[in-house]
């Protein structure tokens, strides 16, 4: 089959072309996203890593056009959810499409519920919006919900105080997939919570995207989370992703030197004598990014060809990064293939 | 025995609450060797930043000693305690609010020196500061700086190097990356690693970051509602972990390699009340194990040389 054919037969989920999201500031433009291109099969899990700054919540926040306009100027080629054109949607097109077809878990469970509300009305407020039920009806979905998510269905009628930092993480899930989304968003969803109760809230997203075949965009700083939970690693930063690919292709088979800097910048957890080798100085200001590549001033390979524009490299069907070394003959990385 | 410079018996700190008596911190004994690290982990809740504090008096504990360099902290008078902290000091875990925003750069390390009477003119102080700004990596420039300008990797190093400035023997290391990306992180890692081999400091190391602590860490102590429950050198804590808790934890570290999947122990429920807790073992309403037997305190017991645990199933399971 020639690579056109398998092309067309990709079945995807969200299709972004050339994304740039800026923030038009007193103190200058920031410039969050620049030409983010992204692609997600259906049922498939990518993960959306990077550091502080990268863009990836921005990222997320566009996807649903919530970008806050002011200072949020929103600027897209292309943007479909399930082949459905999201950019050109009006208001209330676009309310019935949030929470139901893609919903968004944030970050922090303490203060994405809402304090005056039991938690049980929080969940059937969004089956309510969107599905064609009365609100007992929805109230009794939102129990199923609750049960569905680990927690006993009495504490329905209860406030959001009254729950762990875990439980409202599970609270805020059933929320999200209350709907039974296409796609979800997941921001940093475990980065406030303990790790045995990180483990918890893992297995059951992972069981419970097996059992509605949602795809999803797991954001995070882990890249141990995304080993676990996803199919396919996109490494942001500034506002970029830099590199792509299936796990085995960016942790075994690691292209950009971005990304070799942050597994070097992790402890290994099976050699503790291993001294870490952190990437040097910091992300650059995204006021002003430097010219053509953004991580080149903290580049260990960094030459003159760097200044210019970035363009993507293939280098296979599944993998590519935006690294112009590889135009050098005989160029590779120290991190070793695994 | 290695030369211990902080040794602690029967350490407690409980609050009262209007529910009852909160056992942060409930009977434990460790040792500090001089030039090393112990790291102190735990989860949320389970009394190692109070640990931390009680250990520098910067609240009082209900009962133990605290035997530092051979005095115990606990006994000494609010003057001589003054002039034991020059040799023990804290870093924070947030390098947003533990920082005046309010002074410079060098009104921050030099704050410290001024209020201790070290050096008397001002010449000498901003020579010290300087010094102590190139010891922890901060350029020259930055010397009247606001901490808002600069960002958490930097504060971070403002904050180590006001520790520093007593030329202390003793740090206790609350969470100092928990805040910092993963980059960032390892560049205070190194640092922190390159002051101990420089000054011989002795650290106490408390996280929540498993990986973090192993690498960092020369001995272990896990912590679980205010009790140790195992305590060990690094390499044999992560090779052989017994204490049923630790294994949860140690088994919850999501690894960023592939094909590195193991056998996860999910434990159930979350933790327990620490107020009024019942005479049983802590864990034991959430440990897979739990008997009978259980319903007694287990005591922390070296098991093989340096290895303790407070499990009466230990070998066992």
């Amino acid at each position: 089959m020639s690579e056109k054919a398998i092309e067309k037969q990709k079945d995807l989920i969200l299709d972004v072309k050339n994304l740039n999201v800026r923030f038009e500031t007193d103190d200058g433009i920031v410039r969050a996203v620049n030409g983010l291109d992204l692609e997600i099969e259906r049922g498939h899990a990518i993960g959306l890593v990077g550091e502080t700054g990268a863009g990836k919540t921005t990222t997320a926040l566009a996807l649903l056009r919530l970008v806050p306009d002011p200072p949020g100027v929103v600027e897209c080629e292309k943007l479909e959810l399930d082949g459905r054109d999201v950019l050109g949607m009006g208001i209330k097109e676009l309310e019935k499409v949030r929470g139901k077809d893609i919903s968004m878990i944030f970050q922090d469970p303490m203060t994405a519920l809402n304090p005056v509300f039991t938690v049980g009305d929080q969940i059937a407020e969004s089956i309510f919006l969107h599905e064609d039920v009365s609100y007992v009806e929805a109230q009794k979905r939102a129990v199923a919900m609750l049960e569905l998510v680990g927690i006993p269905g009495e504490r329905a009628g209860e406030y959001p105080h009254q729950f762990s930092g875990g439980m409202k993480q599970r609270v805020v899930i059933a929320i999200a997939l209350a709907c039974h989304p296409q796609l979800l968003i997941a921001d940093e969803p475990t980065t406030a919570l303990d790790v045995t109760i990180q483990a918890q809230v893992l297995d059951l997203m992972k069981n419970l995207r097996q059992q509605y075949q949602t795809s999803l965009i797991m954001i995070t700083h882990d890249l141990g989370i995304v080993a676990e939970i996803c199919d396919e690693v996109a490494v942001m930063y500034a506002g970029n992703i830099v590199e792509k690919g299936t796990l085995e292709d960016v942790f075994n088979r690691t292209k950009h030197p971005y990304t070799e800097g942050l597994f070097n910048s992790l402890p290994n957890i099976r050699d503790r004598k291993a001294m870490l080798t952190p990437i040097k100085g910091l992300m650059p200001d995204p006021t002003s990014l430097p010219e053509g590549c953004p991580f080149s001033p903290r580049c260990p390979y960094a030459g003159e060809d760097c200044t210019a524009p970035q363009v993507v490299r293939n280098i296979s069907a599944t993998h590519f990064v935006r690294c112009c070394a590889y135009d050098r003959p005989g160029f590779h990385i120290e991190r070793k293939e695994r | 025995m290695a030369d211990t410079i902080l040794e602690v018996k029967n350490l407690t700190k409980y609050f009262k609450t209007k529910h009852g008596m909160l056992h942060a911190v409930d009977g434990i004994n460790f040792k500090l060797a001089r030039g090393k690290t112990l790291g102190l982990v735990g989860e949320s809740g389970c009394g190692k930043s109070t640990t931390g504090r009680t250990i520098l008096r910067l609240i009082e504990p209900t009962a133990g000693e605290i035997i530092f360099e051979g005095k115990d902290i606990n006994k000494l008078s609010r003057s001589e305690l003054r002039h034991a902290r020059k040799d023990m000091q804290l870093i924070f875990q947030d390098p947003y609010s533990s920082l005046d925003p309010r002074k410079t750069v060098s009104q921050i390390i030099s704050e410290p020196i001024i209020a201790n009477k070290i050096l008397k003119t001002s010449a000498d102080i901003d020579a010290r500061v300087a010094e102590l700004m190139s010891t922890v990596g901060l350029a020259a420039r930055l010397f009247n700086a606001y901490p808002h300008e600069l960002d958490g990797g930097r504060r971070q190093r403002i904050g180590i190097a006001r520790a520093l400035a007593m030329e202390p023997k003793f740090i206790v290391c609350d969470e100092p990356v928990s805040a910092l990306d993963v980059s960032i992180q390892a560049q205070i890692l190194n640092l922190l690693k390159e002051l101990q081999a420089e000054f011989n400091l002795s650290y106490i190391f408390i996280t929540h970051d498993l990986s973090v602590v192993n690498h960092f860490s020369d001995e272990i102590a896990v912590m679980y509602l205010g009790k140790i429950v195992e305590k060990a050198p690094a390499e044999q804590l992560f090779d052989n972990p017994l204490h049923p808790y630790t294994k949860a934890l140690l088994s919850a570290i999501p690894i960023p390699e592939l094909g590195a999947k193991k056998e996860r122990i999910l434990i159930q429920g979350e933790i327990t009340s620490p107020i009024n807790p019942p005479d049983e073992c802590r864990f034991y309403k959430r440990c897979n194990y739990a008997c009978d037997r259980c319903k007694a305190l287990p005591e922390l017991k070296e098991i093989a040389p340096d290895h303790f645990v407070a499990c009466h199933l230990v070998g066992e399971i």
